[in-house]
């Protein structure tokens, strides 16, 4: 085999969605046998970059190189046949079949019309023992567990023979000691000659398993280091951008009155790494706090288990009150607030009307709810009052929320939860895809609804909005809240250390 | 003012699209139909005006309407499964199961008419519901798709109807293949004061109506009618305003199974007088026309059924001047195939003018912002004037 220089080569990678632009002329190079870490936020442009390498998506400019051949792949195919293989962060099994069917499914070894089972289940056996991977070649994958599906989803790559692996986020379900065994997994692979290339925003595991990172952060490289040379500290002011708030400081204190206290709070389920793993917090009449972290570390979970969508162990208290018997529509009558994750999917039906989406979550309410009925009237008058106290421009009652733009239908999702009064306002990303204007209109309203002595709970991605708004921030990372920190005073390296994980082997957990 | 001017169209556009799907699928049906006649040999002018001659005559528009009841009946049960996102295609094993039940009741409950109808109606009702019920819980627990489970217990139900009729409600011997006659105090009377025999119209019409009137008060006007179209609509919009959606599921097939099984009853209580083999096996499919033909709406299910009825009514003539009766069944299963095409065109259709007028009101408010004194007093007058 000739030897290259570079066993991957990007170069001036531009990939842009509409008029966003996820990756913005990008050059990478991974060396032969080394672990490449590609590190950055959520929505940096990490996996679309690895997207363009493994032929899932096609640049719009720039050329990529493998092993010192230049490709233009149209498909995934294509970049298999050319040694690249990826594994996803959901991993795409066949729960039916066997661990060497999964293997082998669509490059069965044998005739075209006849698979050659012994031949497929003898190689998959002898891949598997040859890399050191403990599985059962004859189990079902249904019944494996997520490290040993990723062991298949890696041994898939490795029967199309590739030499470079990229991992997208590998860790992200895996416990520690699971982790582990993967990072000694890769090592044997890279000492084979592979190159693997993994996705991460976890700073211990970068620096403790890459031999060379690149940091992305909006879409252009902003570093390229080894861990040899950087701290955690170091790369996570790389990562993470921070402007200065835009909100005046409060001049009232927040109330003493604990609105919501979530107690001990677990979801997940019992065999596998919870989801949310013993969460405790308070909100206080009139303050915002903030929830910061990486998404996927908690926060859709601890939002599920406040709605009571998802069952958990633990306690929650709504103004004094236990309401962990309650189901969701008993949860909304109590007075519990919702800004939704994402609010097409459940913050508004897009082909109805505004009258019928004010009533969204108000519907088993006065004055909505008349005895059977459902007052049109009252949701068109409400519609219209939302409209009017929270500047909703471009519709009317009768308009469908589709026909709004996404500012105006955040202002009006806003504006519903806001104005029945609630006891407590739980907010997820509340300004996410809306411009520069309506965000300011919603942290006006929410820093309104603080002072008339509304407590909120702020998840957010937006560090800006959470450094603005929040009286205090929690850090989530892996299910827990592992800092509360002062957002008048924090910094971002210190801020993005927490979130990713940076602080714990030193920290030793909580803080 | 150029905001004044795109008010008018909105209305007429939502009523032009809601009409042009059905529009669209009689005349491609009547197009069709026209090419099979042709294409067999036969005037299709002559034969549309044989038929259309026949239809009209006062006899047949009775038969018209008497058999467009219980298509609208299935078209109504089809359509609160519709907006609940569901397709009960078990109508049919539905209305079957429970006219046996309603055929069994009316021969043998000891009570007057006055009771007797109604208890026999709500007792064809829970049977139709009861039979509805398994695919809705096999869907919310097990997720199989209730195309597949409602088509299978179809199956099913015409081998249970078959084994009741012949092991336990056959009345009499021989070659009587029917459950007991229902005497008097069972049967639907016809509408007081419209005609008699051949020209009497059954009262239930009025069963029709009501279930027409019951329909929009529960799913346009009622909370539980929001609650689905919501779930219908978005899952998980529904789930986080506290909508649980398997509850929904389970309501919504529940009543369509209760709608379904007045469907046969018509037929029993009217025209048979007992559950025997004469009882329409189709009513189903044509029902579900129907419901796509009227984009469940109550009266254009309503006018649906009543084309359909028609069709099958003046189609009957054709084989008195040796033209083929089939004609029809062409017409109803183009109406069935090109009302599913039809709706699916004009909601694209729909889609395409909505994201054209979408885009010229932000155009239009772009240039407004461009000049900040028009901006800011014609949004809110437009607002208030719609």
């Amino acid at each position: 085999m000739v030897e290259h220089e570079a066993s991957v080569r990007l170069t001036g990678i531009v990939k842009r969605f509409g008029t966003f632009t996820a990756n913005d002329r990008i050059d990478v190079l991974v060396r032969p046998g080394t672990v490449h870490a590609i590190v950055g936020e959520n929505g940096a442009g990490k996996s679309t970059l690895m997207k363009v390498l493994a032929g899932e998506e096609r640049p719009d400019e720039g050329t990529v190189e493998v092993e010192g051949v230049a490709h233009d792949f149209r498909s995934p195919r294509q970049a298999q046949q050319a040694g690249v293989g990826i594994v996803h962060q959901h991993f795409l099994l066949a729960g039916a079949l066997r661990v060497w069917e999964n293997v082998v499914l669509a490059d069965e070894p044998g005739r075209p019309w006849r698979l050659d089972a012994a031949a497929a289940r003898a190689r998959v056996t002898e891949l598997a023992d040859a890399n050191g991977f403990d599985v059962d070649v004859d189990a079902f994958v249904s019944d494996l567990g997520v490290g040993d599906r990723q062991r298949v989803e890696i041994l898939k790559v490795l029967h199309r023979e590739a030499r470079v692996i990229i991992l997208d986020e590998p860790t992200a379900v895996l416990v520690p000691s699971e982790a582990s065994a993967l990072f000694r997994s890769i090592r044997a692979l890279t000492a084979r000659g592979a190159s693997v290339v993994f996705i991460s925003h976890k700073l211990d595991e970068v620096l403790a398993f890459a031999d060379e990172i690149t940091v992305i952060r909006a879409g252009r490289v902003v570093g390229r280091t080894t861990p040899a040379e950087t701290t955690p500290r170091e790369l996570a002011g790389l990562m993470v951008e921070v402007a200065m708030p835009t909100v005046e400081p409060r001049t009232s204190p927040p109330g003493d009155a604990v609105v919501l206290s979530v107690d001990g709070v677990t979801v997940g389920s019992p065999d596998e790494r919870p989801l949310l793993d013993a969460v405790s917090l308070v909100v206080h009449a009139g303050e915002i706090v903030g929830v910061a972290g990486v998404e996927g570390n908690g926060q859709s979970e601890l939002l599920a288990a406040l709605l009571g969508r998802v069952d958990y162990d633990g306690q929650i208290t709504l103004d004094g009150q236990a309401i962990d018997a309650l189901s969701t529509r008993e949860r909304r009558a109590l007075g519990v607030g919702y800004i939704p994750e994402d609010r097409h999917r459940d913050g508004v039906v897009l082909g109805f009307s505004l009258s019928e989406n004010a009533a969204l979550g108000y519907q088993q309410r006065a004055p909505i709810k008349r005895g059977w009925w459902f007052d049109r009237s009252a949701a068109v008058s409400t519609a219209a009052d939302i409209i009017r106290r929270f500047d909703v421009r471009g519709g009317s009652p009768t308009t469908t929320a589709a026909s709004l733009s996404g500012g105006n239908q955040q202002k009006f999702i806003i504006g519903r939860e806001l104005g029945s009064d609630p006891t407590v306002l739980v907010a997820a990303h509340p300004t996410r895809g809306v411009d520069v204007g309506a965000q300011g209109a919603v942290w006006r309203e929410l820093v309104t609804a603080r002072d008339a002595g509304l407590g909120t709970l702020l998840v957010s991605a937006d560090l800006d909005e959470l450094l603005a708004l929040s009286d205090r921030l929690l850090v989530m990372y892996g299910g827990r809240v592992v800092a509360e920190l002062d957002p008048r005073s924090v910094t971002a390296g210190d801020l993005g250390e927490h979130m990713t994980g940076a602080h714990l082997p030193t920290n030793g957990g909580r803080s | 003012m150029t905001r004044r001017r795109t008010l008018p169209v909105g209305l007429p556009r939502r009523l032009a699209v809601t009409v042009a799907g059905p529009f669209v699928s009689v005349l491609l049906a009547l197009a069709v139909t026209a090419l099979f006649l042709t294409a067999g040999g036969y005037s299709a002018a002559s034969a549309f005006s044989v038929m259309w001659a026949y239809g009209v005559q006062p006899n047949s528009l009775v038969s018209s309407l008497n058999g467009a009841v219980p298509l609208y009946v299935a078209a109504v049960a089809g359509a609160f499964a519709v907006r609940m996102g569901l397709f009960n295609i078990g109508v049919d094993g539905q209305y079957r199961m429970a006219a046996l039940a309603g055929a069994v009741a009316a021969a043998s409950l000891p009570f007057p008419l006055a009771v007797r109808l109604p208890l026999t109606l709500l007792i064809a009702c829970a049977v139709g519901a009861g039979w509805a019920l398994i695919p809705a819980l096999l869907k919310i627990h097990r997720g199989v798709n209730e195309v597949i489970t409602s088509i299978l217990l179809n199956a099913i139900a015409t081998t249970i109807v078959a084994v009741l009729l012949s092991g336990v409600f056959r009345s009499g011997g021989g070659q009587n293949t029917g459950t007991a006659l229902i005497d008097d105090g069972g049967l639907m009377p016809a509408l007081p004061g419209v005609g008699t025999g051949q020209g009497s119209i059954s009262s239930f019409v009025v069963v029709a109506l009501l279930a027409g009137i019951v329909y929009y008060l529960v799913i346009e006007r009622s909370v539980f009618g929001y609650s689905l179209r919501v779930a219908a609509r978005s899952p998980e919009a529904a789930e986080s305003a506290g909508i649980r959606v398997d509850r929904k599921i389970v309501q919504a097939m529940l009543i369509s199974g209760a709608v379904a099984g007045l469907v046969g009853l018509p037929h029993i209580l009217s025209v048979a007088g007992r559950f025997d083999g004469t009882l329409p096996t189709d009513l189903m499919f044509t029902g579900l026309a129907a419901t796509l033909l009227g984009r469940q709406h109550p009266i254009g299910m309503a006018l649906g059924a009543f084309v359909l009825a028609f069709v099958e009514r003046s189609a009957q003539v054709l084989g008195l001047v040796q033209l083929p009766t089939e004609v029809g069944q062409v017409f109803l299963a183009v109406v069935l195939l090109s009302s599913a095409v039809g709706y699916w065109l004009t909601e694209r259709a729909d889609a395409r003018i909505a994201l054209t007028l979408a885009l010229r009101r932000r155009l239009r408010a772009a240039r407004d912002a461009v000049a900040p004194g028009a901006s800011s007093t014609p949004t809110p007058t437009g607002g208030a004037s719609r």
